[in-house]
């Protein structure tokens, strides 16, 4: 008997090659679709865990709650917090820190421009990442020790092992260090970023002693481990009494707050750093749960459209069945062996359907990869559970594809069935109209996402930042001494392909954050948190910055020259008196317009210093971010970081005239150079990344709809030949049923507009929100959607509709 | 063999009710060949139904044998159906996907305890008697009509029925095929099956023993003939 059925459905499939090959090449899109999702969302959620002793490990992090300030989220903690949360709370049993640094190697007669992670000695004790040599406990028991990732040994040694062998560390000074071990390459599901690590005993450790105990100048990333079963936030309720009597804001700030009302403490498990500190700093670019959550959903919209899909066609073609069922039943077929032979069958389809899914992705797997930039796999054995899982949606998707038709035609009484050549109703068509309905509104929904999507992508980057970013080449100068950078900029302005040079202490959307308190003098009250940074003169030229009142800086007034740089502590008075400028926001927060702030004094850290300008607003953390208000001062020896505009016709000439003055200025030190513009784009890449699969699976839907539609636009069509036909005789033009046929498929395209728009509204409206400078969600984007699946719709159906149309009425009328 | 005592078969919608079929009485005995006849609309497809299990009359007594047919569950009428009972369609009937042997073969893929090799050897008895047994890899498609309602036949009394239903076997079909199927159903009354064939020809309803007329759902007059 199954054999029969296996005949059965294997002849149907060749005798129905239209029908068969939309049924299930839609079905494997859609399931193709779904299993390239699941892998990209299996492998964010897989970050971290795969690092033993992880489970109960968390990292430090903090809400900073500046008064007059929007609070800010951060990765990093004081640096004296950890080891006070060690020292003072029984249920932290270890904790360990990293402190990003940069410096220059040199291993021979090669340098290489390195980034540093100093840690604390018991690093691998407590963050058990994987050492191929060495011992975890010793491997920094001696300060003047190094770690070397296997892709940095093998750069700085080649084949030959490194273990023993002495590098030398500038920083800028330079400090010989023996390689204790070597460590695994990290695979790309960590959020960690690990080449070369030191010990913070070293004295390659750039930041001073006294530093690392005060609670408010820096940070570190700081992770502690848990004992078993404890609450986090229990440990956190317990550490805030404990914050306040070690660290004083009124003391240290002149704020009248406790440390745990500015400081928020949180402790995120090691295994959602990944997911959750989106927008507020780390290591590498973080994901997103906003976007696991959101392509969740779309794998399973598109899983569903296609499983619409599969059962609207089922359905309809199953009804053209009804006289072999009626068949069937005179010659002794029970209803149980019916439906049976219809779950079979749709089962059948459902699984070559898979079949066929598996082959797409395994095609499609390296390209996959490639667009995502990390190793996405899919092993059958190890990937068990999503296996199953795809077996178990394909086989729900055969099932009920195959239940209603069955269970509605095999329950009727086949005289009727076998004497006719009609087909059979299926049902009232209300749950074909229902499918496609959803249908259509999961394409239109995400097609009008997409549309936003790369709408705000396309405004963020063309909106006006307050700064020209194109054309800057940034350099990290910090190896050079001040004269020498001075020098540097001098040999660099000579060149006709260079426009200008510029010095500051950090760069534009670097992510570096340094902060001072502010105040209107005499009116401690107004005390307000503003971001700093140290400028040359020539800066807010060079950036095209804009100058509401006042003057720039300058070289030629002492009083312009900060005597310590603006992001120390200024409480030594040390500045007294001297000027500087600041940003229109800063102005407001303050309570002055531009023009008021010009020539008041205000009080900056506790030192005194003028208002000599007010500049426009610039987005120096890109449009994610509001605009921070920020003070500028010129203190040159903290200015590390050279900016230097180029003319957009010679380039070339200008990065060759650039690393040929640097080989002058810096013998034997590498460059690190970059393009402003790529760390602008860096902040995109992971959203461009998202809109770019939007776009696809979007179309991938919209493709699935229509596939249905198209072969359901097939079999209306033929069912309604005669009607069609008499139509016809009685004087109907082509184009009266070239208009009645699209009528017909317009109107679920409509309510799914219906459906779809509300639902739409609600969740950009949401995902917006993350955008400091946003759009607006105009109407526009959800009529065009709607417009578009209306004409997609009937371009899809209007060959069927044409064909009947055109056809003569005789042949209509001979159709039974 | 087949005994209907007020049979009436009503149709009823909203606003409409129709009488199909009105309180029938009828006999029909082993062996017999029963020809019903009537013009369009007068309840011969309805009676045929009813009498084939393919439908419930709505009033009356339906009388298969010694088992009254009324209340039956549909599991059992169909097990009545395939054990004892035939059919033959004016429209074939036959399964596109399945080939001429594939065809005779559904017959008697649902009776469970005929085993595979059975099968095979009754499909082939039954296609040479039909005289299409060469035929048997081919699709209808690939046939004419009278072959096609050959093939039919040939469906009908592989399970070997005690009862044949006939819904107009030649109506699509031309009058030398039509001459076929006729003596192919004289023959196998001949060997004792009972054949109830509804019909529009009277040349083909001589081959009845009987005439049974129907109007309005109701028996009108029956001719009985006996052919000698």
């Amino acid at each position: 008997m199954l054999r029969h059925y296996l005949i059965t459905a294997t002849r149907n499939f060749t005798h129905h090659k239209l029908y068969s090959f939309i049924n299930i090449v839609g079905l494997a899109v859609g399931l193709a679709c779904a299993i390239l999702i699941a892998l990209f969302l299996r492998d964010e959620l897989s970050y971290d865990r795969w690092i033993p002793g992880s489970s109960h490990l968390y990292r430090v992090e903090m809400t900073v709650h500046a008064p007059g300030r929007p609070q800010q989220q951060t990765a990093v903690a004081p640096i004296p917090l950890p080891p006070l949360m060690k020292e003072q709370l029984p249920e932290v049993t270890a904790m360990t820190r990293i402190s990003q640094q940069w410096g220059t190697m040199t291993v021979g007669n090669r340098q290489f421009s390195e980034t540093l992670l100093v840690v604390d000695p018991n690093f691998f004790e407590v963050i058990r990442l994987p050492l191929i040599t060495g011992d975890p406990a010793r491997v920094f028991s001696e300060p003047e020790s190094i770690v070397l990732s296997q892709r940095a040994a093998k750069k700085y040694f080649g084949d030959t092992s490194p273990l023993g062998k002495v590098v030398t560390v500038r920083t800028p000074e330079p400090h010989s260090l023996t390689v204790t071990g070597v460590l695994r390459d990290l695979p790309e599901n960590t959020h960690l970023e690990a080449d070369v690590l030191l010990p913070g005993t070293s004295k390659a450790d750039q930041m001073p002693q006294a530093e690392k105990e005060n609670w408010w100048n820096r940070i570190m990333f700081g992770y502690v481990q848990l004992a078993p079963n404890t609450n986090p936030d229990q440990v956190v309720a317990k550490l805030n009494p404990i914050l306040d009597k070690a660290a004083n804001p009124m003391k240290d700030l002149g704020l009248t707050l406790l440390t745990s009302q500015l400081l928020e403490v949180h402790l995120t498990p090691f295994h959602d750093i990944h997911l959750t500190s989106d927008n507020y700093g780390g290591f590498r670019p973080a994901g997103s749960l906003t976007t696991v959550y959101g392509f969740a959903a779309i794998a399973v919209l598109i899983l569903l459209v296609a499983c619409f899909n599969f059962t609207n066609l089922a359905t309809a073609r199953a009804a053209l069945r009804g006289r072999e069922i009626g068949l069937r039943k005179c010659v002794g077929a029970t209803r149980p062996q019916l439906i049976f032979q219809f779950l079979s069958e749709a089962l059948l389809t459902a699984l070559v359907a898979l079949v066929l899914s598996l082959a797409f992705v395994e095609i499609l797997l390296p390209a996959y990869s490639a667009f995502l930039d990390r190793r996405i796999e899919f092993n059958y054995v190890t990937d068990w559970p999503l296996f199953a899982g795809v077996i178990a949606a394909t086989s729900a998707a055969g099932l009920l594809s195959g239940f209603y038709p069955a269970l509605v035609l095999s329950k009727f009484r086949p005289g009727a069935m076998v004497k006719t050549s009609r087909a059979a109703p299926v049902g009232s068509g209300v749950l074909r109209l229902v499918l496609v309905v959803m249908q259509f509104a999961v394409s239109i929904g995400l097609g009008i996402a997409a549309l936003v999507i790369f709408r705000q992508i396309d405004y963020a980057h063309k909106i006006d930042m307050g700064l020209r970013r194109e054309g800057i080449v940034g350099i990290g100068a910090g190896s050079l001494t001040a004269v020498a950078r001075e020098s540097f900029g001098q040999a660099l302005r000579i060149n006709p392909a260079i426009l200008g040079v510029a010095f500051s202490n950090t760069s534009p959307f670097s992510g570096s954050i340094s902060n001072s308190f502010v105040d209107r003098v005499g009116e401690p009250s107004s005390r307000t948190l503003v971001r700093t940074m140290d400028i040359s003169p020539e800066f807010p030229t060079l950036y095209d910055m804009r100058l509401l009142a006042g003057r720039l800086l300058s070289k030629e007034r002492g009083e312009d020259r900060l005597l310590t740089g603006i992001h120390i502590d200024m409480k030594d008075g040390k500045n007294e008196g001297r000027n500087i400028l600041m940003n229109l926001a800063a102005a407001r927060e303050l309570g002055y317009s531009a023009t008021e702030a010009v020539g008041k004094v205000i009080l900056l850290d506790g030192s005194r210093v003028t208002i000599v300008g007010v500049l426009g607003d610039s987005l120096m953390d890109g449009p994610k971010m509001p605009v921070p208000p920020m003070i500028y001062g010129y203190y040159p020896d903290e200015n590390t970081e050279v900016s230097v505009r180029v003319r957009r016709d010679r380039v070339s000439d200008a990065l060759a005239f650039i690393d040929k003055t640097w080989r002058i200025q810096a013998p034997g030190l590498p460059i690190q150079r970059y393009f402003l513009s790529d760390d602008f784009e860096a902040q995109f890449k992971a959203d461009e990344t998202q809109g770019d699969m939007f776009a696809v699976f979007v179309g991938i839907a919209i493709f699935i709809a229509c596939l249905g539609l198209f072969g359901l636009a097939a079999f209306t069509v033929e069912r309604r030949t005669k009607e069609i036909g008499l139509r016809k005789v009685f004087g109907a033009r082509t184009r009266d049923i070239v208009r009645l046929l699209l009528w017909q498929f317009s109107i679920p395209v409509l309510i799914a507009n219906v459906i779809a728009w509300p639902v739409a509204y609600y969740y950009l409206h949401h995902w917006l929100d993350s955008y400091a400078y946003r759009i607006t969600l105009s109407p526009f984007y959800f009529l065009g959607a709607g417009v578009t699946a209306l004409a997609i719709a009937w371009i899809t159906i209007v060959a069927h509709a044409l064909r009947v149309a055109h056809a003569s009425p005789i042949l209509a009328l001979r159709y039974e | 063999m087949i005994t209907l005592k007020q049979l009436s078969k009503i149709y009823r919608t909203t606003e409409v009710e129709t009488a199909a079929l009105r309180d029938i009485n009828l006999q029909v005995a082993v062996g017999e060949f029963i020809a019903v006849m009537g013009p369009s609309g007068c309840g011969k497809s309805t009676f045929l139904n009813i009498v084939g299990m393919l439908d419930s009359p709505t009033a009356g007594e339906y009388w298969f044998g010694d088992q009254n047919i009324a209340g039956r569950t549909e599991g059992e009428l169909s097990a009545l159906r395939k054990n004892s009972i035939g059919f033959v369609f004016q429209s074939f009937n036959l399964i596109d996907e399945l080939n001429v042997s594939e065809n005779v073969e559904l017959a008697l893929l649902y009776h469970g305890e005929i085993s595979r090799g059975e099968r095979k050897d009754r499909v082939r008895d039954a296609l040479e008697r039909v005289k299409i047994g060469h035929r048997a890899r081919h699709l209808p498609q690939q046939l004419s009509g009278g072959q096609q309602q050959r093939v039919a036949v040939a469906r009908a009394v592989v399970s070997r029925p005690k009862l044949i239903l006939a819904d107009e076997p030649t109506g699509n079909l031309d009058s030398a095929n039509g001459e076929e199927v006729m003596q192919l159903l004289t023959e196998l009354n001949n060997e004792g099956t009972t054949v109830v064939m509804v019909t529009h020809s009277h040349s083909h309803a001589e081959y009845a023993h009987r005439i049974v007329n129907l109007l309005d759902g109701a028996i009108v007059t029956e001719n009985i003939r006996q052919i000698l």
